[in-house]
């Protein structure tokens, strides 16, 4: 089941990566010459690692596609430190949304397996923290913390959408 | 099972500690090397906040500076209104007293000093020394003249700007002042170009007695560049050259002229006045 459910991981992490690069990358929207909207889908990533991972490794898994999202927004390290601490963050998000029963040897953080609404708490955790970090290191300056939340705010109802979208048609199994 | 391993342990162990902070600090070098936003800012924020500390720092070390500035020249000042009351009373046993006011000229006609500032300082270098004060031609500084610390002398100007003089140190061997022991006996005094603080002292013929050690050594004034008996220092070794004909004094020097940035420009207003007599030889 685990080998199992790593290969999916590493689908995964191709096809979001390719639909990040190519496809959301182009969505983006600002009302002057800054953008404050963006479509990040690539968190979803971190939270659908295996359940049961050896934490590290889904530390270097969130930094792997932190840096091949930098690669192709050409953002070297910015992302890559967000979808890191995101990652290192995992285990106490999954933690606060335990289900009652705690988690089964054999679930997978998937809609499948633990229902839409666990889901959709999670990834909402995932996103609002993954996002704030990135605008965080993007503006790299506390002091403009209103753009940090309004970018975060706003770039989160769109990437939230796309995720939820994907997930529906797909309904990932593991 | 599993969920009793996680709520253990929600943030991972150590392994997970490490992989995060060192995974973040390669991002935040990635950060602040690869995008220029981002490069910008922390170099800023590293600008505002070590000068900030330079800054608090330096308006220490100021206080302490100005401390210790302002009692050399309240020093300085004391030392010239003793002057003044000695050459006013004409008192002829005080050895610090100029000689030329015997003549009953008095020292304060005869000498001007101007206060100056040093402004620039090469490195000390044993190989000659100069320093640049902030008072040049429009203040009436000409060439040659002298200039002296608190202590005893600084230098001779060797080169004068609308504003700045160029001084060479007494550090540099190009310099001879005519000193003098207190016996009167008078020679050469040259900087060694070892020690900052030490000098020898040339010339005095080996007929003489042997110097006193501790003998303060003055300047003479022959020169008309130092004022006369100006302390420069105190003998600390001596011995006969062998064939040379002279002593050859070490003198540990009163001045320090590493750490000295307030001078005195002199003025000596019968300069004229003695270089046209010294051309006639």
């Amino acid at each position: 089941m685990n080998s199992k459910a790593w290969r999916n991981s590493l689908i995964r992490f191709v096809v979001i990566w390719l639909f990040q690069a190519f496809l959301f990358k182009q969505v983006s929207w600002g009302p002057g010459e800054e953008d404050i909207l963006f479509v990040f889908v690539y968190p979803v990533f971190i939270l659908m690692m295996p359940l049961g991972a050896f934490e590290p490794l889904v530390i270097i898994g969130g930094f792997l596609m932190g840096v091949a999202v930098d690669a192709a927004y050409d953002t070297l390290g910015l992302h890559a430190a967000a979808a890191t601490a995101t990652a290192f963050l995992r285990p106490r998000i999954l933690g606060w949304m335990q289900p009652p029963k705690g988690y089964g040897p054999k679930t997978s953080p998937v809609p499948r397996d633990l229902g839409w609404s666990w889901f959709a708490s999670c990834l909402l955790l995932v996103l609002v923290f993954n996002l704030f970090a990135f605008f965080l290191v993007q503006t790299f300056a506390p002091q403009f913390i209103g753009r940090i939340l309004l970018k975060t705010t706003l770039s989160i109802i769109p990437s939230f959408l796309f995720i939820i979208l994907g997930v529906v048609i797909l309904n990932p199994r593991a | 099972m599993q969920s009793n391993r996680k709520s253990k342990n929600r943030f991972g162990g150590l392994a997970s500690w490490l992989t995060f902070g060192f995974l973040e600090l390669i991002c935040f070098l990635l950060i602040v090397t690869q995008n220029s936003r981002q490069r910008g800012i922390a170099s800023q924020t590293w600008t505002v906040y070590s000068s900030a500390v330079t800054g608090k720092v330096g308006s220490w070390y100021s206080i302490f500076g100005l401390r210790s500035q302002l009692d050399s020249i309240q020093n300085r000042e004391a030392e010239l209104l003793e002057r003044l009351i000695a050459s006013s009373l004409v008192d002829t046993t005080d050895l610090r007293r100029p000689l030329i006011d015997s003549a009953s000229l008095d020292v304060a006609e005869q000498y001007e000093l101007s206060a100056a500032r040093i402004v620039t300082k090469q490195p000390y270098s044993r190989s000659g020394n100069s320093f640049i004060i902030n008072k040049g031609k429009r203040d009436g500084l000409t060439r040659g003249q002298g200039v002296v610390g608190s202590e005893g002398p600084m230098g001779i100007v060797t080169d004068v700007s609308n504003r700045y003089s160029r001084v060479m140190s007494v550090l540099h061997p190009d310099i001879q002042i005519s000193a003098a022991l207190s016996n009167l006996e008078y020679g050469t005094l040259r900087w060694g170009g070892e020690n900052p603080r030490q000098a020898l002292l040339l010339n005095i013929p080996d007929y003489v007695d042997p110097p006193e050690s501790n003998d303060t050594i003055y300047t003479t004034g022959y020169s008309a560049v130092f004022p006369t008996r100006m302390p420069i220092g105190r003998t600390r070794s001596f011995v006969r050259e062998a064939g040379s004909g002279f002593w050859k004094i070490e003198v540990s020097l009163f001045e320090n002229y590493l750490s000295t940035d307030r001078v005195f420009v002199v003025n000596n207003l019968h300069k004229p006045e003695l270089d046209s007599l010294r051309s006639i030889e």
